[in-house]
């Protein structure tokens, strides 16, 4: 029988090597493995944001315009038909004598109910007078109604109303939302509103005094997501950070 | 590479993980906590085997044939409470006693204490590297998880367990057959490779420790 030869030193070498190379190809080819399907499993996932984000903003979309209609038919079918009514009734009182009963304020307060719930739903003033004076119908209204003091500070002047209408109309609704929120559960008393430009952006804030919201790692609310899709929207993304008193948002267009 | 490679660099090098795992100790889950044991055990059988052999000058055999059995044990463990199943966790305990059988037989009719435990190292390298393969299958059947897998410890104490035991899988099952029939230095070159592996496992287990979260 031929007498083995081989270099057992070499032998166990190769034998190591060998065994130790397939176990880290192994390793490297799962590792690449795990990534792509980490990879596909992260896109899909975009994609099904991507999808419900698109489906919110359509919402949003179709909410803004069903509210433009409901709005104009109250101011000009609604309102136009209260005016008529207000006028018939005035020759109506005129010719039976003695019916002077106080029909003018009721007629009138419906008028006045008609418009404000118009104007809520779509503000006509937006595209007429731009955000800044729309704002400030706005917040007249809340100081007017004395449930909370906001207070607006525009450094950007004309500015906020070269934002062009979508964008106009999306900061508004935030601005209303967050407002709504304050009264409803903040138990504020003072709102202060700053429009100001930094680094090259608009940037607007929003702070109460109020009780302030927990920062918890939850899924925001339906109010918080409505105001997040509206600002991903027009591209801009607002920040949170943490204050000592009240609620604070910032705003970056 | 010299002996000092071995009789000083790899033995230090299990400082590392070590003190990674002190350091990290309140973000390690239950399964990583068997790894520090292992780590702990090892350094200090293999303190005392570089005691007794370095300076008492005697025969450290035995501490190996110990190692072995403990080294298993502990590994049985941790896959015992990575996995965490109930119905299968009796396996690993008979796995564990059986193989602690095997030491105790080997050790009385088949390889003295005195010599290097090629047999009982060969099979726990077999073991150690099944149980790490079954965590990989795990992980790739594993849809639910949304981490990626450099975020998780345990991949990287598999990794090491993996590597390791397949690199010294053929050294284990050689190891009383090159001793007589290779050089010295031949020798010391192959037990230098081991302990370059040994120290690669050290290295992922430190890198499994610091991604250990809360």
């Amino acid at each position: 029988m031929q007498k083995v030869t081989d270099n057992i030193f070499l032998l166990v070498l190769f034998a190591m090597l060998g065994t130790f190379i397939l176990a880290s190809s192994f390793i490297f080819f799962f590792m690449r493995y795990q990534r792509r399907i980490a990879l596909q499993k992260e896109a899909m996932q975009k994609a099904e944001l991507d999808h419900s984000d698109q489906l919110l903003q359509a919402t949003l979309l179709s909410q803004e315009e069903e509210r433009k209609r409901i709005g104009r038919d109250l101011h000009d079918d609604v309102g136009a038909s209260l005016s008529n009514l207000k006028m018939i009734m005035s020759q109506v009182v005129e010719t039976v004598p003695g019916s002077k009963t106080s029909y003018k304020p009721l007629i009138d307060n419906i008028i006045t109910t008609v418009r404000n719930i118009s104007h809520s739903l779509s503000p006509p003033g937006l595209s007429l007078f731009g955000l800044e004076s729309t704002l400030h119908e706005l917040f007249d209204n809340f100081n007017t109604a004395g449930t909370v003091k906001v207070s607006f500070d525009n450094e950007l002047g004309e500015k906020l109303d070269s934002l062009g209408e979508q964008a106009a109309l999306a900061l508004y609704r935030v601005i209303q939302e967050l407002l709504s929120n304050t009264v409803k559960h903040a138990q504020a008393s003072e709102v202060l509103i700053r429009c100001f430009e930094e680094a090259g952006r608009h940037i607007i804030t929003y702070q109460d005094n109020g009780k302030g919201i927990q920062v918890t790692g939850k899924k925001p609310g339906m109010g918080m997501q409505n105001i997040e899709a509206r600002l991903r929207m027009i591209q801009a993304h607002s920040e949170m950070p943490a204050v000592d008193k009240g609620f604070f948002i910032k705003i970056i267009i | 590479m010299n002996s000092n490679f071995i009789g000083v660099v790899v033995p230090i090098s299990i400082l590392l993980p070590l003190c990674m795992a002190i350091f990290r100790w309140r973000y390690l889950h239950a399964a990583a906590r068997y790894i520090f044991l292992y780590l702990l055990v090892s350094a200090a059988i293999n303190g005392i085997a570089i005691l007794v052999g370095k300076f008492l000058h005697r025969n450290n055999m035995p501490l190996v044939h110990i190692l072995t059995a403990a080294e298993v044990l502990i590994f049985l463990f941790y896959y015992k409470t990575l996995f965490g199943h109930a119905e299968k966790r009796k396996l690993y305990l008979v796995l564990g006693g059986l193989f602690i059988l095997f030491c105790g037989l080997n050790a009385l009719f088949f390889q003295s204490i005195y010599t290097y435990s090629s047999y009982t190292r060969s099979v726990e390298a077999l073991i150690c590297m099944l149980l790490a393969l079954n965590y990989f299958a795990r992980l790739a059947s594993d849809t639910e998880s949304s981490s990626r897998i450099i975020h998780k410890p345990d991949f990287y104490f598999n990794a090491g367990i993996f590597l390791y035991f397949s690199g010294a899988f053929m050294l284990f099952i050689f190891s009383n057959f090159i001793i007589t029939s290779i050089s010295r230095s031949n020798f010391y070159t192959i037990w230098n490779i081991h302990g370059a592996l040994v120290v690669l496992m050290y290295l992922l287990f430190s890198i499994g420790f610091i991604v250990c979260k809360k």
